[in-house]
């Protein structure tokens, strides 16, 4: 180790220690055989790619899923007597950063990570915890038994409980205290407090490294510093564009729906609503993906619908129907049609027919009844519907994933592709909450300019 | 300048008949009630006046004009509907001038409009108000100023008392046939409760499964009833089933369960005819002890009731149904005990012998 070097230390890898991994495996042959040489893997060896990564962005090694921003601490690669029975395992993301060296000796650099090896008493309880806790349980019983009726009355005590009933109450307050709390608060919160965090690798997390940052918000604003533009324009229009299609497909929606729900709601009864009502509901019992690669195939270039049209002499090029969103559209909106019939229905159900009579005997011609007397009152559903149908659409994956046209990207994609193949969940997360915020603002922000509270929407 | 004129209106329903072939005439400026049980087809009929259904045959005029293919918003009619159907999310000012906005007129008119309608109802001041803040009986009054607003020839009223109390209904009753009076315009009334009906209006029309039984004012009505559903529908009354066994001088003698019993006879019944004779409660008499009057029988007592202004006595009657007497308090009502046999007479004049028929059900 004590070798003359030419061109400094040269930083190589990070390496992981990890008891019982299999033999080094070595492609290459070792620039020293001191030294364990670095070995490019196939799996790990390309850099995360993200579609909306900026122009500017020159490939950084990445290894291990991490993308390592840690200072490379100076260390010597074990002797091959020091590594004993643990075997070592290295893999170089971007052998081509190697500087080729000459033969020679070379002082090189590694990084090393030691995983913490796990001891039996992190694994699962041993029979001396169980045991006390047996013991202490049974030391309490008695006292316990002793104060269960002063408990009992004191619980009944309270209103709540004396009108449910103790195992009703239990049941409502930690069903609805469980649900809040691990469904809906912690996730939230667990993805708030990543996306403020670098991405670590694991033995970095709750080091000196392990601080807050901006950057993965930034980031979605400016992009990585150093990019040409001075803004993220394509995860930018993205969003944007993922925004305005969602409003579209909540405006199609609404316009498709608000017609049959009335009609449903106050039109026809008894058998044909309910055949109306089958008629709507059992499509939806085809998943998701089938129906969207079945809309797929519909709209394919030499799908059902091209063929048609071109049959009857409408065109004679077949349409590209993803290029111009159309498929998209169509998926998106089919998707979220009920979410959208149901609060309109319901809404709509609630209204006295008599009203609508009324402003007709008074004179009023239809869309009047409808602009004053019909969408007032359905103003909630309006509302919760296309908050439904906004908000799903914004965070839909699977129709654009497989109805997008070549060119078309929806903001949940760029997510999905930070979670995923980029692994940086700090990332992701960030762009999810940016996307949550949004909705929830723009939401906000529809209802203040309709006049709807949250306890309007909640009552339906 | 005649009203409205229902010209052999039938209504049908798939098979089932709603109103058959209705024929009447309505006056203009006329308080027109119809009264009959539910389902006897009053609505139905109200409806074909406003527009919302169209006659299976006949047809509605009004002023002379054939309303067929007439929609509801072009008819001179308003409709007040049993449940009102106020506007909840509008104010009552702008419940009130809705069918102003519809026809186009400006903000400042229709205010001015609502207001004067405010005031006819006694309601002044009180535009700005949403509906949910006003009582029962001040809903009710906006309901009939919003149909006002828009002048219509013809008012029709779907039961719209029928959803207050006792007391209110009884002042509405009184306040409607005021604004009857102060508008002017024909007033055509739905109701099963026959109270309304004898009290507000010019002439009512009895109907029954989906046929006008009668249409006449309403003392006559009630005094002089067409068929044994009038008679049994109207007003308390005892039917008394028998053969006819003579007819003459405009009288008619039926041979009852308590004896042959004499009525008159408006309905040309002839000997051996069934028929039903109809005594009021107030026109059976105790006869204590007269021997020398007609339509004499008698019966057992199976139970007294003091009601106040009368005293009503119940007596065994020829079904399960008891004869029912009203006996007026004069300050010396006799004390009848139950089981006690006692002796009852009517005079011919106050009953009604008519041609057997279905009674109306209690």
């Amino acid at each position: 180790m004590n070798n003359k070097t030419e061109d400094g230390p040269v930083e190589l890898a990070q390496m992981k220690i990890s008891p019982g991994m299999g033999s080094i495996s070595d492609d290459k042959p070792a620039p020293k055989p001191d030294v364990p040489a670095p070995a490019p893997s196939t799996g790990s060896s390309m850099p995360a790619i993200t579609p909306g990564m900026g122009s500017g962005n020159t490939p950084q090694p990445a290894i291990t899923p991490k993308i390592g921003g840690a200072p490379a601490a100076p260390a010597t690669a074990p002797p091959p007597a020091s590594v004993g029975g643990t075997n070592l395992n290295i893999t170089i993301a971007n052998p081509d950063k190697l500087p080729s060296l000459p033969p020679g000796s070379h002082e090189l650099k590694l990084v090393i990570e030691q995983e913490k090896p796990k001891t039996d008493a992190d694994s699962g309880l041993g029979f001396w915890e169980i045991f006390i806790a047996l013991v202490a349980a049974l030391t309490i019983a008695p006292f316990a038994q002793a104060q269960a009726g002063k408990w009992f009355s004191n619980i009944n005590a309270i209103d709540f409980v004396r009108r449910n009933g103790i195992v009703i109450s239990l049941y409502l307050i930690v069903f609805s205290a469980g649900w809040i709390i691990f469904m809906i608060v912690l996730p939230q919160l667990y993805m708030l407090d990543f996306s403020f965090r670098f991405n670590l690798s694991p033995s970095e997390v709750g080091g000196a490294n392990d601080v807050y940052t901006l950057k993965n918000y930034r980031y979605l604003l400016f992009g990585r510093p150093g990019d040409e533009d001075l803004l993220n324009w394509l995860h930018l229009q993205v969003f944007v564009k993922t925004i305005f299609a969602s409003v579209m497909v909540t405006v199609i929606d609404f316009a498709l729906c608000y017609p049959l729900a009335y009609y449903m709601a106050q039109s026809v009864k008894g058998g044909n609503q309910r055949l109306l009502f089958l008629c709507l509901l059992l499509p939806f019992w085809v998943n998701e993906i089938l129906r969207a690669f079945a809309f797929k195939l519909i709209f394919a270039e030499q799908g059902i619908l091209n063929d048609v049209m071109i049959g009857i002499g409408l065109w004679d090029t077949p349409f590209d129907f993803f290029r111009a969103n159309v498929a998209l559209y169509t998926g998106l909106t089919y998707a979220y049609l009920l979410l959208m019939i149901f609060p309109l229905y319901n809404a709509i159900e609630s209204l006295d027919h008599n009203q609508v009579e009324a402003a007709r005997d008074l004179g009023s011609p239809w869309w009047r009844i409808h602009y004053r007397v019909v969408l007032p009152h359905a103003k909630p559903g309006i509302v919760s519907g296309c908050t439904m149908v906004f908000m799903l659409s914004a965070g839909a994956l699977a129709a654009p994933n497989i109805l997008g046209g070549p060119s078309s990207l929806w903001f949940t994609q760029i997510i999905y592709q930070w979670y995923n193949t980029g692994g940086n969940w700090p990332q992701g997360s960030a762009y999810a909450f940016v996307l949550l915020i949004a909705c929830i603002v723009f939401v906000r922000i529809m209802m203040r300019v309709f006049k709807v509270s949250l306890g309007e929407i909640a009552q339906r | 300048m005649s009203g409205i004129d229902l010209d052999h209106v039938t209504i049908r329903f798939g098979d089932f008949v709603a109103v058959d072939d209705c024929n009447l005439t309505i006056e203009k400026g006329e308080f027109f009630s119809f009264l009959g049980p539910s389902g006897c087809g009053k609505t139905t009929i109200l409806r074909a006046v406003s527009g919302f259904i169209e006659p299976s045959e006949g047809s509605v005029r009004i002023d002379d004009r054939d309303m067929r293919g007439i929609g509801p918003n072009q008819r001179p009619t308003a409709l007040i509907f049993q449940n009102l159907a106020l506007f909840p999310l509008m104010t009552v000012a702008d419940n009130i001038a809705f069918g102003l906005e519809v026809r186009g007129i400006k903000y400042q008119e229709r205010r001015r409009r609502a207001e004067e309608l405010l005031n006819l109802i006694a309601l002044p001041g009180q535009g700005d108000k949403m509906v949910s803040e006003l009582s029962g009986g001040q809903r009710q009054r906006v309901a009939i100023a919003r149909a006002l607003a828009v002048e219509p020839e013809v008012l029709l009223l779907d039961e719209p008392l029928s959803a207050l109390d006792l007391k209110l209904r009884q002042h509405m009753r009184t306040e409607l046939r005021a604004i009857q009076r102060r508008v002017g315009i024909t007033f055509i009334y739905i109701t099963h409760d026959q109270g309304e009906a004898l009290t507000m209006s010019d002439r009512v029309a009895v109907m029954s499964d989906g046929i006008v039984q009668q249409i006449d004012a309403g003392a006559e009505i009630y005094n002089n009833p067409a068929t044994a559903f009038v008679a049994s529908f109207v007003g308390e009354n005892n039917p008394f089933h028998g053969k006819v066994t003579r007819a003459e001088d405009g009288y008619a003698v039926v041979s009852t369960a308590f004896g042959p019993l004499r009525g008159t006879n408006n309905r040309g019944l002839n000997e051996g005819d069934d028929a039903i004779l109809f005594v009021r409660p107030e026109s059976l008499h105790l006869a204590n002890g007269r021997e020398d009057v007609e339509n004499l029988f008698e019966s057992d007592a199976l139970k007294a009731e003091f009601e106040g202004s009368f005293a009503h006595l119940f007596l065994r009657g020829e079904t399960e149904k008891s004869i029912r007497l009203a006996i007026s308090n004069d300050g010396n009502v006799p004390k009848v005990d139950p089981g006690e046999r006692v002796k009852v007479h009517f005079s011919a004049d106050r009953a009604v012998a008519l041609p057997f028929g279905d009674l109306a059900d209690e």
